[in-house]
């Protein structure tokens, strides 16, 4: 499991969700890296008993993510683009194909 | 030059709007009261500016030909709660620079339960592309998450974001236009229902359908006007990537005290930007109302004071959330509140005053800030 995160060619900063240049060093060259795993840094439990999280990625890249089966605050999950797999991992919805062309 | 607010008004808030009722009437309504508040007759008016979520397929434009307003200055402001503060402060420059000389500010949206759904789930691209999916409708995780952040950061309880919420349906008691008027208790607002842990029912602003209108012009001599002594605002401070226990006000707010010869203790009345009770402190704590070292203690020193006192309509937890709105309406009560126009809520000698507007949730928090300090003269 992993997702596609945006990664500037010049400085390497990674940004999601796609700038359209990049803000730590205003270049427009970006490549497409994967990411596999995301850190928990807060989670919230909702009305519908579904579960939203604030992680990171290698503590750089912030996500909302969905989690999937038992995971706490701190843990280091799976990424996944979808929603249905067997947790421990964080659901991060990406449209395929990208509702906006980006490199 | 010094530029002032000469009449406000608010189109009725209401939850459940008659089926017939459009957007564009909301804002005619507001603006028709704004401008009878102000003794200003339409033909007088040559500058506009509308901010709605739902005014489309119409624009300022649209909505200018329909109210019969012939401008030589117009905008449109798409920044829902930080939408007020930077309509005014265009307008004042435009009144300063000559472009315009009376200017009506209006902001509302006809705000059901469809509208809400579109709005929420089509926020932005990044809301449609990677949060409404997840599944969420609307931002409350991110603040619930803010919230137990700022928990965290400052050692706040629940009682203490109760505190703000309770004082706040207090005034709203006295304030007609609120929707939530009935007395509340700490016990009702701590055992409702969790929205999102750790936000409860009461710290979730209601939607309703309304509108807010303001007339800016030059300082008249012998009108009951609020004075603009300071305005300025910021966008896009942090590409969303802190925390967002700060919001762009930190960054202005020593400018804007600075330019307005006040500091924050001067001001007898303040409406911050009520979208959650965590945005509230972040705000009064970057505009200076707030100690860092003693966030609860100050906020409860704060409340119980009344000095300045603390969204005197209700705020939007109490009064509703009218889509972009939600800054006008702090707007329009604080330049009640200067003129001596606040009925049962009105606070004794109100001179000064300090509105701020925040907004646009890009991903994980709001991008848009802003703040105008007022001065009541007649």
């Amino acid at each position: 499991m992993s997702v596609s995160i945006q990664q500037c060619t010049n400085c390497r900063h990674r940004w999601f969700p796609d700038r359209l240049i990049c803000p730590s060093c205003g270049t427009t060259d970006f490549v497409r890296e994967s990411a596999e795993h995301c850190r928990i840094e807060q989670v919230t439990s909702l009305a519908d008993g579904s579960t939203v999280a604030t992680a990171r990625v290698a503590d750089e890249v912030p996500l909302i993510v969905r989690l999937l089966g038992d995971a706490s605050v701190h843990d280091v999950v799976p990424l996944t683009t979808r929603p249905d797999v067997d947790g421990p991992a964080a659901f991060l919805p990406i449209p395929s194909p990208p509702s906006e062309a980006t490199r | 030059m010094t530029t002032s607010i000469i009449g406000a008004g608010e189109s009725p808030y209401t939850r459940h709007p008659p089926g017939d009722l459009t957007t564009s009437q909301v804002l005619a309504d507001a603006v028709v009261r704004a401008l009878s508040d102000a003794g200003v007759r339409p033909t007088e008016v040559d500058g506009f500016a509308v901010s709605s979520f739902t005014l489309a397929p119409d624009h300022a434009i649209d909505l200018a030909w329909r109210l019969g307003l012939r401008l030589r200055w117009l905008m449109e402001d798409t920044n829902g709660g930080a939408s007020a503060v930077a309509m005014l402060q265009h307008a004042v420059r435009a009144v300063e620079s000559g472009d315009a000389s009376t200017v009506v500010l209006v902001a509302g949206d006809r705000m059901d339960a469809n509208a809400f759904r579109t709005l929420v789930t089509r926020y932005n691209r990044a809301t449609a592309d990677h949060l409404t999916p997840l599944p969420v409708a609307g931002p409350n995780p991110q603040f619930a998450m803010l919230t137990q952040r700022q928990m965290a950061e400052f050692g706040l309880t629940g009682e203490d974001y109760g505190r703000l919420v309770l004082s706040q349906r207090g005034w709203a008691e006295r304030n007609p236009g609120a929707v939530y008027r009935s007395p509340m208790t700490m016990a009702d607002y701590l055992h409702a229902p969790i929205v999102a842990s750790p936000l409860r029912r009461f710290d979730c602003v209601p939607p309703v359908t309304g509108a807010d209108a303001v007339v800016v012009s030059a300082d008249r001599n012998g009108t009951r006007r609020a004075r603009v002594r300071a305005v300025s605002t910021r966008y896009n401070v942090d590409d969303q990537l802190g925390d967002g226990l700060r919001t762009p006000l930190a960054e202005l707010s020593d400018g804007l005290w600075e330019a307005s010869g006040l500091g924050p203790r001067d001001v007898d009345v303040v409406s911050v930007y009520d979208d959650y009770p965590a945005m509230s402190i972040a705000q009064l704590l970057d505009v200076g109302l707030l100690d860092v070292a003693d966030v609860p203690g100050s906020l409860g020193r704060l409340l119980a004071s009344g000095r300045p006192a603390v969204n005197t309509s209700g705020g939007q937890l109490s009064a509703g959330q009218a889509g972009s709105a939600g800054g006008m309406h702090g707007l329009v009560e604080v330049v009640q509140q200067l003129r001596g126009r606040a009925g049962e809520r009105q606070i004794p000698d109100a001179t000064f005053g300090l509105v701020t507007g925040y907004g646009m949730i890009l991903y994980r928090y709001g991008a848009c800030a802003n703040a105008v300090v007022l001065e009541g003269a007649s």
